[in-house]
């Protein structure tokens, strides 16, 4: 004897599994390919007749009516009747050309709200969106970088939104996919930075320029979208620097730069131009200064919150990241173990990515 | 989606489109992967969607509409794509399933037998089913997306369905018989 079957529960699980993101490079690739297709031409009135030939009438009706309208108009200019008033102004134009960045829709109208993030360590400090919290990711050779805005809703897809890196005083780095090199000018870092895989060979050229970081001079390069590798998957948008013989490189998310939008679970944030240029603005050069490691005994390291309201032990290997709205955020191998967070003394506290509240 | 970028991309802007496949872009492959069944021919399909819809973005009227129209080409597209899998030697490529979201409702043997059965049903039918089940989206909606009547879209989801049903019973009364839990 068998049960009776929910056929629909049982589909819909099944259904459940499977890949729910597309490869990136099926999405560039076929961007790639309608960089160089044609889109279909539209004649709107062939198309309507075909479909509908009331339209067609009707359509015929109106050419009529326009065309009586216009013999009375010449006639009366001919004639020499009385002044007319002035033709109305032409109504609004489209607003977008082609070819134009699309402006903010009505979901984008949020600005960014910016803080300070000082990375003592590595001897920088800029002003950044809140909402990206940093983690501290792998370059391989024990090098470390500093990405802002990971996970989903940020960046392309779960790409950071930005990565910071910064190399040793002796010019070694180890930016994007490339491995570690050593460089002693900016055209050593433009040469690494500029490292374009050969499969993404068809896009439009790069675009470099120069300017300054904290009145030193640097370079950019962006690229369009089927070029937008560059040896760092998903970046878009690169600044870089030597600074005291470090190499510092700053790499831009594509879509946040070039779609000017911040894109969470909640809402779209519009990233202007204007937001990117005040991060550039105020970034500033620091002294590298030591920072207090936790303690270590026998493997095991004691990491104390940065309030001090906690402490805990954990495995030697694990890094130790603040968020930006968080207390402590443990880190072993770019990939998130544990993380605590704490509330204030009213009981409100962050969870995730919803916003600060009575939620806990 | 925002309809200001479907105008911008029926204008031409390209990186109106790249914005709009990245919006819908997930979607669209997760739909094709279930519908083909196979992880390479959903990405084919995907490319050939996002192609087309480029192509034949200035012939949509109503942008509103645009996530309905896209999806009404990829299912096109994954049907051509069947079509050819259809002339190469079969092969039956169960889909890999990540352990943390296998749940208890679908033990190992009856997602083979699901596997089975939704490898025999046409395109059409694969496609509604996983619009209803996987987009969760309803007849007429259905309907809508494929471009064909709900009385059709009923049709072609009750086959489909006790297809289904047959294969998880019969799962079920092999597993009685041979004394394992269903």
């Amino acid at each position: 004897m068998t049960r009776p079957t929910d056929i629909d529960a049982v589909l819909a699980s099944w259904l459940a599994q499977g890949a729910e993101q597309a490869p990136e490079r099926h999405l560039v690739q076929a961007l790639n390919r309608i960089a160089t297709t044609p889109q279909r031409r539209v004649r709107p009135w062939s198309v309507q007749w075909r479909e509908n030939p009331v339209g067609l009438l009707a359509f015929g009706a109106a050419v009529t009516v326009l065309v009586v309208a216009l013999g009375v108009a010449l006639q009366s200019e001919f004639v020499g009747g009385p002044d007319e008033p002035p033709p109305l102004s032409p109504g609004p134009l489209p607003s977008a050309s082609a070819g134009a960045a699309p402006e903010p829709s009505a979901a984008l109208q949020s600005s960014v709200e910016l803080e300070l993030f000082i990375n003592r360590a590595e001897g920088y400090e800029l002003l950044l969106p809140a909402i990206w919290a940093p983690t501290e990711v792998e370059r391989g050779d024990s090098q470390t970088a500093t990405a802002f805005g990971s996970g989903a809703g940020f960046g392309t897809r779960s790409a950071p939104a930005l990565t910071i890196i910064v190399g040793e005083t002796d010019g070694s780095i180890t930016p994007c996919t490339c491995p570690r090199t050593k460089v002693s000018s900016l055209d050593d870092l433009e040469e690494l930075v500029v490292s374009t895989p050969s499969f993404f060979h068809t896009g439009p050229p790069e675009q470099h320029s120069e300017l300054t970081l904290d009145g030193e001079q640097a370079r950019s390069e962006s690229a369009g979208i089927g070029n937008n590798c560059l040896g760092c998957p998903d970046a878009f948008f690169h600044v870089y620097a030597i600074h005291d013989g470090r190499p510092f490189v700053l790499a831009f998310d594509y879509w946040t730069v070039r779609f000017r939008t911040i894109s969470t679970p909640e809402i779209d944030l519009n990233f202007s131009p204007q937001t990117l240029d005040t991060i550039l603005n105020s970034f500033r050069f620091l002294e590298p200064a030591a920072v207090e490691q936790p303690d270590v005994v026998d493997g095991v390291r004691t990491f104390v919150s940065s309030d001090g309201s906690f402490q805990l032990e954990l495995p030697q290997d694990w890094r130790l990241d603040r968020g930006t709205d968080w207390t402590a955020l443990y880190l072993n191998r770019g990939v998130t173990q544990l993380s605590v967070r704490a509330g204030d003394d009213r009981g409100s506290i962050l969870t995730n990515l919803r916003a600060r509240g009575r939620n806990a | 989606v925002d309809r200001r970028l479907v105008e911008l991309a029926q204008r031409g802007d390209q990186d109106a489109f790249a914005r709009l496949a990245a919006l819908i872009g997930d979607r669209l492959f997760a739909t094709a992967h279930r519908i083909v069944r196979d992880f390479d021919a959903a990405g084919d399909a995907y490319q050939s969607a996002l192609v087309h819809i480029w192509r034949e973005l200035p012939t949509l009227r109503d942008p509103e509409r645009f996530e309905a129209w896209a999806g009404r080409i990829l299912v096109r597209q994954c049907y051509s794509e069947l079509r050819r899998v259809r002339n190469l030697p079969p092969t039956l490529d169960l889909l890999s399933v990540d352990s943390s979201v296998a749940d208890a409702t679908v033990s190992v043997s009856m997602r083979d037998e699901l596997e089975r059965a939704f490898v025999r049903l046409t395109g059409e039918q694969r496609a509604v089913l996983v619009l209803m089940y996987y987009r969760d989206l309803s007849v007429a909606e259905i309907a809508v997306h494929l471009g064909i009547s709900p009385g059709t879209v009923k049709s072609r989801l009750h086959y489909a369905r006790e297809a289904m049903r047959a294969s998880v019973e019969a799962d079920q009364r092999t597993s009685v018989q041979e004394g394992r839990p269903a």
